[in-house]
């Protein structure tokens, strides 16, 4: 694979249960902090602990159009701030080429409840949630809102979109086909998926315990993280430093189940080299790892072998004890934290974590918040379908 | 850029493969079924251009199709006849990739599983149906049967999920991630999408046949699949063309820039609600066709205009236009028959929600 520059950041929005700004949610992981509990958005007799933005949290005075799904909401309101972190002018986006480039899975799937309903209680259904689904996801409410005219993705590649949509976002900037690209994950706490993990087992009744013995399953979260990146144009027009660099982005496949992960690891080892190649890292140069690790026990185990296979040594942890799994918006969310670990000099405790797992090999996740070395680091997620994405992202001098 | 067609796998209402694309062409039509839907006000008939995926068991064997559903084993059978064209079904494929584009998703899937889960009093959902709803099941199961381990995209934006899978593939192919890419587009008809165009467009019931039909207001949905091996080409000259722009953008905001030289396929096909719009961005007298009258109003549609432009570029020949969904047409240069393609390029365009628009250019020429 052939090296790729890298491609500057320069601002980030993160929201999530953690925080409704990116400050706020690392200074919670820190805390050792969280708050699980049964659902209230929407109802449901299940009691499986979510982790829910309970917040109001949509700047509506600051949004024209505020009819929208909630995953667009909250993809707007990462977006607010990632464009004011980085001190961009809004006419900017509407002169520059602007690419909008969102990973999800509710934000594009069909949000229509009062459809159901009508149907099932014997009424012919009244068409406006198909029509608005029809034209509504975040990808589209983002360019709409900023009046942006580049191209626009929506990338659905289940818990692995939002890494995605960085790695791609990155090939924009590098090939010249856009000047900036907002670009990131977004998604809503849903009824469907909620029994829909159920209905697969894979759900924890409890706080979940990622890399634990005792791990029994997941918890669904939901929030945003957008990403400004810009060309080296833009960032020499706005004479700032930039935040971070994305250096590298591998992908694979596993080529193997719908919802369970490949055993022997062998599509995220794929992607890993990927994005080690693309960004002419070795392993020693990375600082640390910023897990996929859901609680479940497929997923925790397959990754801590092969973490342990290329990256012996190297602290890793998983912060889906403090956010749930936020699915489509997971990948972005990650990155987002992992930027700011690097900033800070400082990860977060893998929380859940207290009892290794035999079956592992002897490498545990972080116990305790812990200084780090080093300004690069990995972020990584695996998605239903086989989907495995690295990104390797750097808060160092890497002059494009 | 330098990016070939290798192979061409598509099905829809016109039938399954490229020869009987080639047969709707020339006759002009496709079959239109007729899908009755009940409502509190009594059976609707809903027209559609339904998709036959039942070859695929000749690629598949039957035990592995059992949990398969109908949306999935059309996007299969698309990549499936598109390897066959390649010549790639039972070499090595080398590093591919896979991009499926869709509009709606596996529809009938997502519907019922919503269905049972917010209307039923226990909360419950089979775990097959569930993971059948996932926006990216097509690209898994692919994936998994062809056994490919690289980079694997699904990507869903009604109107422009092809430009925007096109896209992500080209950029593949350029940066060198991948030696070739499965990439295509998949959507399939469902009774809440039957119900939508009875409400939006059919209020009185009345049958419509699509070449009779009143005005291009009325469209027939419909599904299908139409998946491409691309490759990068050193070669001068390859017998279905070359890709050689994509282009996404918003028009209400800033225009379009079209390419010269160029025979215009317009993805008009009645829903979209822009189809009266393409013609204030084509300059007199240009060569324009629309052939959603062969595969109906369906969000990746664009992807039959692509093949039919590829055809039409190893034949040579611009294929006869419907006339239907072209407005203002004394303004334009309708392909009212077959054409001699000469030295044109081949632009297929699509007009979206939101301003947005997407071509791609087909270049029979790799210069």
């Amino acid at each position: 694979m052939k090296p790729v520059k890298p491609v500057a950041i320069a601002g980030i929005g993160c929201i999530c249960s953690a925080g409704l700004i990116l400050k706020d949610c690392i200074d919670f992981l820190y805390k050792g902090e969280r708050h699980p509990a049964p659902p209230v958005n929407f109802s449901t007799r299940l009691t499986f602990p979510v982790f829910e933005i309970l917040e109001d949290f949509f700047p509506s005075d600051l949004i024209k159009k505020t009819n929208l799904l909630r995953t667009c909401k909250l993809a707007l309101t990462a977006t607010l701030e990632a464009i004011s972190d980085a001190e961009l002018d809004r006419k900017i986006l509407e002169n520059k080429r602007v690419g909008v480039c969102i990973g999800t899975n509710v934000g594009s799937s069909m949000n229509n409840e009062a459809f159901c309903l009508d149907d099932g209680d014997g009424r012919d259904p009244f068409i406006s949630p198909v029509k608005r689904f029809l034209i509504s996801n975040p990808t589209s409410s983002i360019a709409a809102e900023f009046g942006t005219t580049g191209p626009l993705q929506t990338v659905v590649n289940a818990c692995s979109s939002g890494s995605d949509a960085l790695g791609l976002a990155a090939s924009w900037i590098r090939s010249g086909i856009c000047d900036v690209v907002i670009a990131g994950g977004a998604d809503e706490m849903y009824q469907i998926t909620y029994t829909g993990f159920k209905s697969l087992l894979i759900n924890d009744d409890s706080p979940c315990k990622p890399f634990d013995i005792n791990r029994k399953g997941l918890n669904l979260g939901e929030g945003a993280a957008i990403f400004i990146l810009v060309s080296e144009e833009i960032l020499k027009e706005r004479k700032k430093d930039p935040r971070a660099y994305i250096l590298g982005y591998g992908s694979a496949s596993d080529a193997y189940h719908h919802t369970k992960t490949r055993p022997d690891g062998k599509g995220l080892k794929v992607a890993i080299q990927e994005a080690m190649e693309t960004s002419k890292m070795v392993p020693s140069d990375i600082a640390f790892i910023n897990a996929h690790g859901t609680g479940t026990l497929d997923n925790d185990l397959v990754e801590s072998c092969v973490l342990n296979e290329i990256f012996p040594g190297v602290p890793f942890f998983s912060t889906k004890g403090y956010t749930g799994h936020t699915l489509g918006a997971a990948g972005a969310i990650e990155a987002a934290f992992t930027i700011a670990c690097l900033e800070q000099g400082m990860v977060p405790a893998n929380v859940g974590f207290t009892t290794p797992d035999p079956k592992m090999p002897p490498a545990y996740p972080v116990q305790q918040n812990s200084t780090i070395n080093g300004n690069t680091a990995l972020s990584e997620t695996l998605a239903f379908g086989g989907n495995n994405s690295v990104l390797v992202l750097s808060t160092g001098e890497h002059p494009a | 850029m330098k990016i070939s067609i290798k192979g061409i796998g598509v099905l829809g209402g016109f039938g399954c493969g490229i020869a009987e694309l080639e047969e709707a062409l020339n006759a002009g039509k496709s079959s239109v079924s007729t899908v009755v839907i009940k409502t509190t006000a009594g059976d609707i008939d809903v027209p559609a251009f339904l998709a036959n995926a039942d070859m695929l068991e000749s690629f598949v064997d039957k035990r592995n199709l059992r949990r398969i559903d109908h949306y999935t084993r059309m996007a299969l059978l698309g990549c499936y006849l598109a390897l066959e064209d390649a010549d790639m079904l039972d070499v090595d494929r080398g590093h591919m990739g896979i991009v499926v584009a869709t509009g709606y998703g596996a529809t009938c899937n997502t519907f019922d599983l919503q269905h049972s889960v917010i209307t039923e009093a226990d909360p419950f959902c089979s775990p097959t149906q569930f993971s059948n709803s996932v926006h990216n099941v097509a690209a898994t199961q692919i994936s998994i049967l062809l056994k490919e381990l690289g980079p694997n995209l699904s990507v869903s934006h009604y109107d422009m999920s092809i430009t925007s899978a096109f896209s992500s593939a080209c950029q593949w192919l350029q940066e060198e991630r991948v030696e070739t890419v499965l990439v295509g587009g998949v959507d399939e008809f469902c009774k809440i999408l039957g119900y939508f165009w009875h409400c939006l467009y059919n209020a009185g019931n009345e049958k419509v046949d699509f070449a009779g039909k009143k005005s291009p207001e009325h469209a027939i949905i419909g599904e299908g699949a139409n998946f491409f091996v691309l490759t990068r080409e050193k070669e001068a000259a390859s017998p279905y063309g070359f890709i050689e722009a994509v282009r996404m953008g918003n028009f209400e905001r800033k225009g379009i820039n079209l390419p010269e030289n160029a025979a215009f396929f317009i993805g008009a096909d009645g829903y979209s609600g822009c189809d009266d719009k393409y013609e204030s961005f084509l300059s007199e007298k240009a060569k324009v066709a629309s052939y959603s009258h062969l595969y109906g109003g369906i969000p990746v549609g664009m992807g039959f205009d692509i093949a039919i432009a590829a055809l039409g570029n190893k034949a040579g020949t611009v294929f006869k236009s419907a006339e239907s969904p072209i407005y203002n047409q004394g303004r334009l240069d309708v392909i009212e028959h077959d054409e001699d393609l000469g030295s044109k390029r081949i632009c297929c365009l699509k007009l979206g929600a939101g301003g947005s628009f997407g071509w791609i250019g087909l270049n029979r020429s790799n210069f």
